[in-house]
């Protein structure tokens, strides 16, 4: 609706406009029409606040067109550039008024102090008529003064508006008038093009213009305007009704108490004041640029004078930004980056190792504890299987490959060995996590940290696995200057851990994953038990696989852990009788599966 | 059925890295949108906010607003949105900030019945250069709030406020929940997420609530349950992997039921039986204060003031 208005507004309006126009110009105001707009600047301002009832509260003015003006409060008397304007009451509303806008006013300067003053006009006249009486008087003098030192329109002059025709036909008002509706249409142009951002919420707002304000002006109480009011310019003192929306492209809206507005007030660009009890029905929605490029708190929509200089502000901020970039606090976070990173990689290792690993322990504990013993105990032999494994894994996929018959279970070897290796690696983790257990500590928090399950074991050691890339990755932080140490730190944590991982392996194929026990006291003095497995060496039958291999579903069927512990004192038995320094184990392994150390 | 939503966004964004800001900026183009109404004849109140990365802060308003929502956005990534409805005496507000132009990798971030597109790339760059949200509510009016943001920084001060409930799920963000006077009606649900984040609430008594729900992901916790207490209430929380602090007065009767085993607790001036921690004065005080504590690892702390 409004943007169909607004498409056909330059040159419907301006057409239809033009055309009627000449026809219609109407009660144009006395002022003259080279008045319109002319504000003059402030360019230097000064406040004298002296204490005491009778004190001096003075404004003193220079404006753009050299001239100076000061408006003093003093000895119960008002003057205006010296000359007197009426008395007040000493320590009296008006007084207190007064001082209290100086006291705001102190340290403003040109376009926010002239919208101050401009506020200060409205605010006198209507104490004025709240007075009354001498003090009343001396207010509205006080008003009309400054608003002639500000070049401003005094309400008296500027309340004539000339009705024309707008597009469409429908009669509509310019406040001043003085003003063709053709000498608008640019403004109008820029008001649409505005409201487009506002989306549908302009929508049939310009239709119902029926009131177009380009300067200075005031709506008082009682007014009615019967359909839209467009703000192009100046300050619009609204504190009557209005039926429809109300546009704001530019200027300053003052909605005073007791203002209604039945619609919504558009704003893009100008400022827009609220008074407490002023009534808006529908929405307060404005959109402009800001007025500095950083998101900052900044409550106070800006005012034109304010946003004049936003441009180039956001140029350079860009530029802040673009050099930051590429300089220091740039790196810092490029490291920060890498850190995270690499971090989340450990964390994500970390959670799906971990799942895996509770899996295991819940569905095959036993033999991950035999691995996990079996890696701990015989840890150079694990390993030294591990490396066997691992070395001769290529050639016999070669030979999986070359026999073309055994194909089909090419796909079975890789995911068997890969599965071996992460079980493995899970044991060894499980291995180091009851190290960890078993140690005591001197730190409460520590030993808050032990705990004596599986499940604990596994997840505490692949923390202790895992630390090394952590750290590695925290190193990033430190940037160049540790690049030589992550460097080492990530090169022994990778050595370290495919140490463990071949070992882990090794103690796979040695066990046949974990259905047979090989561990062997080195030591000699008796059994190894675990004092922290759930241990009752039961000399039950559960002993170690007898023929090689194919004891599988017997440990797991073996009651929780007692399995491996027992194992082991039956391992020591052996030992003990066969003495031989040859190893130990009952099922009489392959020859390949005994490259000891 | 916990709310994944926020790990998806935590995910989303660290998936798009973050905090490396590498990428250099386009030409940024600042604007501010306010969105503002007065609460003339609105009896209730329901705010949806959806903000997938900047700073969002919620205060209540200065009188005479319903709310008063300002954004501040860069116009050549993100454009505002919002809508309102209005049911009888009910009104509904959203809010959001979506991406425009060429995006290469949007994402969808959904609210119920509605959904906003963010890129992937605008999550990148973190803090005040992705602009802002203030949202201001009517502190008399009776609302049902629900803040979905993505890697915002989130400050919500909402003592004083009328909420009838509040949601607030949150992907990687640093979020500050303040309730510094208690809220004006009793709240019937108080559902919070945290994916990734560093989340500190403060006088949480003070919301009123009867249900605490809180679902946290990743990251350091600080709940803080003081403030005035004047009826009994549940809480449910449910906490991933990190550290829980929870604070509770000394005055009401706490009893927390540990439901997962794999987490250590440490409740000082607790009596335990089984996994059951309650204060000695939980038969004896008038306002109870009953907890359902689910973690998977890290540690939980409860704290009486």
């Amino acid at each position: 609706m409004m943007s169909s208005f607004f498409r056909r507004a330059p040159l419907a309006a301006a057409c239809t406009a033009l055309a009627v126009l000449p026809a219609t110009r109407v009660a144009v105001g006395q002022q003259a029409a080279q008045e319109a707009g002319a504000q003059i600047r402030i360019e230097r301002s000064a406040v004298t606040l002296s204490s005491g009832d009778g004190g001096r509260a003075a404004l003193e003015l220079g404006l753009a067109d050299d001239s100076e003006h000061v408006i003093a409060f003093a000895d119960g008397a008002i003057s205006l550039d010296g000359d007197r304007l009426g008395g007040y009451e000493p320590g009296g509303t008006l007084v207190t008024a007064w001082r209290a806008f100086l006291r705001d006013q102190a340290g403003a300067e040109g376009a926010p102090l002239r919208r101050g003053l401009e506020e200060l006009v409205g605010t006198l006249e209507s104490l004025g008529r709240e007075l009354g009486g001498a003090e009343g008087e001396s207010s509205r003098a006080l008003g009309l003064g400054i608003a002639g030192i500000l070049g401003m329109r005094q309400t008296a002059a500027v309340e004539e508006t000339a009705e024309v025709e707008g597009p469409g036909g429908a009669r509509l008002s310019i406040a001043p008038g003085g003003v063709r509706f053709d000498e608008l249409v640019g403004q109008l142009d820029r008001l649409r093009d505005a409201m487009a951002r506002l989306g549908g919420a302009a929508d049939g707002s310009a239709d119902r213009l029926a009131l177009i304000v380009h300067d200075d002006f005031s709506v008082d109480a009682g007014d009615v305007i019967g359909g839209n009011l467009a703000l192009l310019d100046g300050t619009l003192r609204l504190a009557g009704q209005v039926a429809g929306d109300v546009l704001v492209l530019d200027g300053h809206l003052l909605l005073a108490d007791g203002a209604r507005v039945e619609g919504d007030v558009l704003q893009v660009g100008g400022d827009v004041d609220v008074a407490e009890t002023a009534l808006v029905t529908g929405e307060i929605l404005s959109d402009f640029p800001s007025p500095s490029a950083t998101a900052t708190t900044g409550r106070a929509p800006p005012s034109a004078a304010e946003r004049a200089p936003a441009p180039p502000s956001v140029e350079r901020v860009r530029e802040t930004w673009e050099s930051r970039e590429r300089g220091f606090f740039g790196r810092i976070a490029h490291n920060f980056g890498h850190a995270t990173e690499e971090l989340l990689g450990a964390l994500g290792a970390f959670i799906i190792l971990g799942v895996l690993g509770l899996l295991l322990v819940y569905f095959a504990r036993a033999r991950l504890e035999t691995v996990a013993d079996t890696v701990r105990h015989e840890f150079a032999r694990s390993f030294a299987m591990g490396l066997a494994g691992e070395v001769l894994f290529f050639p016999a996929l070669l030979i999986l490959a070359v026999l073309v018959i055994t194909w089909p279970i090419v796909p079975f070897f890789v995911l068997a060995t890969g599965l071996a290796m992460v079980v493995g690696y899970l044991a060894v983790a499980h291995g180091a996590g009851e190290m960890f257990a078993q140690r005591r500590y001197r730190y409460e928090w520590l030993e808050r940290l032990r705990r004596s399950n599986s499940y604990y074991y596994v997840l505490s050691g692949l923390v202790l696995l895992l630390l090394p890339f952590a750290a590695t990755a925290i190193l990033w932080i430190g940037g160049g200057t540790v690049d030589f140490f992550r460097g080492l730190l990530a090169f022994v944590a990778c050595v370290a851990t495919w140490i463990l991982m071949t070992a882990g392996f090794g103690a796979v194929l040695l066990t046949r994953v974990g259905s047979r026990s090989v561990v062997v006291d080195w030591r000699g003095d008796g059994p190894t038990l675990d004092p922290l497995v759930d241990v009752e060496p039961s000399a039950g039958p559960a002993g170690p696989a007898a023929s090689g291999g194919a004891g599988a579903g017997d440990r797991d069927a073996a009651p929780s852990a007692a399995g491996p512990a027992a194992a082991d004192v039956e391992d020591a038995a052996d030992r003990d009788r066969e003495d031989t320094g040859r190893s130990p184990e009952v099922g009489g392994p392959d020859e390949e599966e005994r490259p000891h150390a | 059925m916990p709310d994944l939503r926020p790990l998806a966004l935590a995910g989303a964004a660290l998936l798009a890295g973050l905090p490396t800001a590498s990428a250099p900026l386009a030409a940024q183009e600042w604007r501010d949108f306010r969105a503002a109404r007065q609460a003339a004849e609105t009896e209730s109140l329901e705010v949806e906010l959806i903000y997938g990365a900047g700073r969002l802060q919620v205060t209540p308003s200065e009188m005479p607003f319903l709310y008063d929502a300002r954004v501040r956005y860069d116009a050549s990534r993100f454009r505002p949105l919002r809508a309102w409805t209005r049911e009888g005496d009910r009104g509904r507000l959203r809010v959001a900030v979506t991406s425009v132009g060429e995006t290469d990798g949007p994402a969808t971030i959904r609210l119920d019945d509605w959904s906003v597109d963010v890129d992937l790339d605008d999550l990148r760059r973190r803090g005040d250069e992705l602009g802002r949200i203030d949202l201001a509510l009517h502190p008399g009016v009776p609302t049902d709030l629900k803040l979905l943001v993505g890697a915002a920084t989130a400050d919500l001060d909402l003592g004083g406020l009328s909420l009838r409930s509040l949601e607030f799920a949150t992907g990687a963000s640093e979020t500050d929940i303040t309730f510094d006077a208690p809220n004006r009606v009793r709240m019937e649900r108080l559902s919070l997420t945290a994916g990734a984040a560093e989340f500190e609430a403060h006088s949480l008594g003070n919301a009123r609530f009867d249900r605490l729900e809180f679902d946290g992901a990743i990251g350091d916790v600080l709940l803080d349950l003081s403030g005035q207490w004047d009826e009994s209430a549940t809480a449910a929380i449910r906490m991933g992997i990190g550290e829980l602090t929870i604070r509770v007065p000394r005055d009401i009767g706490v009893r927390i039921e540990r439901r997962s085993v794999l987490i250590s607790l440490d409740a000082p001036g607790f009596e335990k039986t089984d996994s059951v921690y309650v204060t000695s004065n939980w038969d004896t005080a008038e306002v109870r204060l009953e907890i359902e504590l689910k973690a998977a690892f890290g540690s939980v702390e409860v704290e009486r003031l």
